[in-house]
């Protein structure tokens, strides 16, 4: 059975910026009607004002993005002919045709031995659905060494949900495999769909800015931190660990209030929890975790952790919490 | 762990007190059937995890299972219908 390692990682956001201040304009002007409670006291109370600006890609044709990140990333580690398996884990980004744009990386990569993959439907935490179906792929058969995993999004539509997070664009990709220099394993991925919940925020972000934010506020708000403190803690059961153990913790870039709930919910230390960087990005979809790896690895905490746990929610709705090892 | 609704008597006067010194800092301040524990932010995101937690633990609910709704935490009578509805 072929062990997990992550061997490279990185992202890339584009140049163009749009301030907060402009997209809540838009919201306002564009998409607000389409709310159905602006009363909330979430709306006065959250402002998102620590995000300051979002990427955003300017004339953007679906797959040309990402091809920069995934080069740094397999530079020197895999030529694209030696990849095994290649996973989509872009959440918005689809070819006209409405397919996933694998296939175009797949040519582009010229990985002609790679199974191609998309995981899309965990929303923001396809990026831990691809590692799971990624490791349970080079755990069940050793042909599977070399994996790549990537993402592309670009938002169309509202990108600003007040109180909850800005939406911004850009591309990740990371490459798993079994033999490696790397002493950074995949140890393990728990993911939980509540599946009545899809109706509250489902598989497919709504173009049209359709949030149902008094539903979401009502069903999955009550639930968010209690299914990330089982599945936390199961992460901990399932590998001996205490919570003293974990030296870092990476979570999505929603809004720094969601953060500190994250923080008084599992009870972590200041040092255990990375702020991730969202001040010019916003929320990134999947790309977040991956954002956050990089921005922790600028500031010496990621070498230095000998345990590492990275969590996610998404749409479905759904809930991911990650084993690293160092 | 109570198991039955006939031994739900006292589910009201139990939650009462998990709040009242969970919650609530002031010793001034006392709860009563219909004091809005949302509204006055007595209960917000993350004590609501941990009261979630108190019933599930001590009343055998499964809120993986059970469908519920912010507003079931309004007050005193709407947790104690939440449970006492959710009891096998």
């Amino acid at each position: 059975m072929n062990n997990t390692y992550i061997t490279s990682f990185d992202y890339q956001v584009p140049i163009d910026k749009i301030p907060i201040a402009e997209l809540r304009q838009v919201f306002i002007d564009d998409f607000s009607d389409h709310v159905d409670d602006l009363e909330s006291p979430k709306f006065q109370n959250i402002t998102l004002d620590e995000i300051e600006a979002v990427s955003v890609y300017q004339n953007y044709n679906p797959g040309t993005e990402v091809i920069s990140v995934i080069e740094k990333v397999l530079t020197d580690k895999s030529d694209g002919r030696e990849l095994d398996l290649i996973i989509d884990y872009s959440v918005v980004s689809k070819l006209e045709n409405g397919l996933s744009i694998g296939n175009k990386i797949q040519e582009q990569l010229n990985a002609r031995n790679a199974l191609v993959l998309s995981v899309g439907n965990g929303g923001c935490l396809s990026f831990m659905l691809a590692l799971k179906t990624a490791q349970a792929f080079m755990q069940a058969n050793d042909q599977y060494k070399n994996v790549l995993l990537f993402s592309e999004d670009h938002v169309i539509g509202n990108r600003y949900n007040p109180g909850l997070n800005v939406l911004g664009d850009g591309a990740s990709a990371i490459l798993l495999q079994s033999e490696t220099d790397s002493t950074m394993q995949l140890v393990d991925v728990e993911c939980y769909n509540m599946g009545r919940l899809n109706p509250v925020l489902g598989v497919r972000h709504d173009l049209k800015g359709n949030f149902k934010y008094k539903e979401f506020e009502n069903k999955i708000q009550p639930l968010h931190y209690k299914v990330i403190y089982d599945l936390f803690n199961k992460v901990l059961r399932n590998n001996s660990l205490k919570i003293e153990d974990i030296d870092l913790v990476l979570y999505q870039n929603m809004s720094h209030n969601d953060y500190v709930g994250l923080k008084s919910a599992l009870q972590l230390s200041e040092d255990q929890l990375h702020y991730g960087k969202m001040k010019g990005h916003g929320h990134v979809f999947g790309s977040d975790i991956i954002i956050n790896m990089c921005h922790s690895t600028e500031q010496g905490k990621l070498e230095k952790a000998k345990n590492i746990v990275a969590i996610s929610s998404g749409a479905g709705f759904s809930w991911a919490v990650s084993l690293i090892k160092n | 762990m109570i198991k039955t609704k006939e031994e739900t008597v006292g589910v009201k006067l139990n939650v009462k007190n998990y709040i009242s010194e969970q919650f609530i800092k002031n010793d001034k301040i006392e709860i009563n059937d219909e004091t809005e524990l949302l509204k006055l932010g007595i209960i917000d995101s993350l004590s609501m995890m941990t009261l979630i937690m108190f019933i599930e633990k001590n009343y055998g609910l499964d809120f993986y299972e059970i469908e519920i709704n912010r507003d079931d935490f309004q007050n005193l009578l709407t947790i104690e219908s939440l449970i006492v509805k959710n009891i096998k």
